[in-house]
């Protein structure tokens, strides 16, 4: 190894400028740090569901993640072509290459509605900043109707964010008195509205007192968008005037194209504890790329981040220490305008969330500001 | 007999792993043929056979395998449509 450690991070969104800044703490010197972006446009993505009932726009959410990064890391502006792991080089689709001595794959999820035939522009989502700012224009201009809330395919990120769309929905309508002119369907893949049971129990029973139809089982196999009803594979239909879904998601096409151990999808296959790729000791991945079964979320990829800068450092540095991820994941589950659950969990432990609460609330609306401050900058 | 034209491994996978990969598995296999998923996961018991009943498949089979079972699924005929595309 040359003198300076050789670190090159794939990706500069959550997991990818935590991880840069935490590993530009504990080097200094000892390290150079290059992270390759397409675009460094670094989204704060919880608030969509804000956007969704118009109380946040999409220039709010989006900064410049140059300036999130260290001001000494290499920023190169360009999409990766693949990685050859075992000559240990990254190449660029514009045919830069760069090696390296470790590499962080932190290229998160992607979106392929393209991969079902019949979606159309006439489904509704909420996973980029143009999408949830179009079903706010679509839903602030309703008066009556039927409003499905839908999940294409599992995994996708955030997996609270579909049922919170609901209740958010439901709130807003309620705000402008015209709730009982609407209905609002939710439909879930499993036998119950979300995944962890601990959780359900809370916040279905809280779906249905507020009058949203949950449909559980529902695993969606196609939309007619002319006729507007929503097929599943179990065999039912449901008529809507607008629909919401979530679509599919994979990882990015490079690590298929390179042959990095995966799993379908392209999730990357990581030892659950050192976040260490299968068969690389030198490769790790963070947050929404890997096939580890926890949620896909921001909140992951932070408390990954110190996990991998800590054993990367103990690499350079030749000891034998292993840090190891416990699964640690907390976040905010928004019941309404005001109210907020707070999950906390790990691999071992599952979630007690207790009621919905005003404080959990006033720190989830006081989280955009703390995150750009200091949570993305490595500081806590 | 009907034929396993498909084992799958969702061992180390918990909810809803399991079914999501049976869904997955069973829309590759033709009407009569079954799929196999392999499950740790005590959460399968309840789910698995409640699905593939809602669904319209057959639960043919729980194999018990010591530290896992083998949920065995014969995949059935579509359920019609209200309205048909032309």
């Amino acid at each position: 190894m040359a003198d300076k450690a050789k670190i090159v991070i794939i990706g500069a969104g959550t997991g990818g400028t935590i991880v840069a800044n935490k590993l530009n703490k504990k080097l200094k010197r000892k390290a150079e740090i290059t992270v390759i972006d397409p675009e460094f446009k670094h989204i704060y993505q919880p608030g969509y569901l804000f956007q969704i009932v118009g109380r946040e726009t999409e220039k709010g959410l989006i900064r410049d993640g140059t300036k999130l990064l260290p001001k000494k890391s290499k920023k190169v502006r360009a999409a990766v072509d693949r990685v050859d792991l075992e000559k240990q080089v990254v190449y660029t689709n514009d045919n830069q290459e760069i090696p390296y001595d470790y590499l962080i794959i932190a290229s998160g999820s992607r979106l392929v509605p393209q991969k079902l035939e019949w979606w159309n522009d006439k489904i509704h989502q909420f996973y980029t900043p143009q999408g949830a700012a179009k079903v706010y224009d679509h839903l602030k201009d309703m008066t009556e109707g039927t409003i499905v809330i839908s999940i294409a395919s599992m995994p996708y990120k955030c997996p609270p964010a579909p049922l919170e769309a609901a209740l958010l929905i439901d709130d807003y309508l309620r705000r402008k008195k015209i709730r009982d002119k609407f209905n609002i369907v939710f439909t879930s893949p499993i036998n119950r509205a979300f995944s962890i049971e601990t959780v359900n129990t809370i916040v279905q029973p809280l779906m249905e007192d507020r009058g949203i139809d949950v449909r559980t089982f529902f695993n969606v196999d196609e939309v007619d968008t002319e006729e507007k009803v929503l097929y599943s594979l179990e065999g039912e239909e449901i008529d809507y005037d607008m629909l919401i879904m979530i679509p599919p998601h994979e990882a990015q096409p490079f690590i298929e194209k390179s042959g990095i151990p995966h799993e379908e999808g392209g999730w990357v296959e990581v030892d659950r504890e050192t976040l260490k790729v299968k068969n690389y000791d030198n490769v790790y991945a963070i947050g929404d790329t890997t096939n580890l079964p926890i949620s896909k979320a921001g909140s992951t990829a932070h408390n990954q981040a110190p996990i991998i800068a800590k054993n990367i450092l103990a690499s350079i540095k030749n000891s034998n220490k292993v840090y190891k991820y416990d699964g640690h994941v907390q976040c905010f589950f928004i019941t309404e305008i005001g109210k907020s659950l707070f999950i906390d969990f790990n691999y071992t432990n599952p979630p007690y969330p207790g009621k919905p609460s005003r404080r959990y609330w006033w720190f989830k609306l006081a989280f955009k500001e703390l995150y750009y401050r200091f949570v993305a900058k490595g500081i806590v | 007999m009907v034929e396993v034209a498909k084992v799958v491994d969702a061992r180390g996978s918990f909810c809803p792993g399991p079914l999501m990969e049976l869904i997955r598995a069973l829309k590759s296999v033709e009407v009569g043929q079954a799929v196999e998923v392999y499950s740790e996961d005590q959460g399968s018991l309840k789910d698995i056979p409640a699905w593939a009943e809602k669904a319209g498949h057959k639960l043919i089979e729980i194999k018990d395998y010591g530290d896992y079972r083998g949920f065995i699924v014969e995949k059935g005929e579509k359920k019609s449509r209200r309205r048909k595309k032309e």
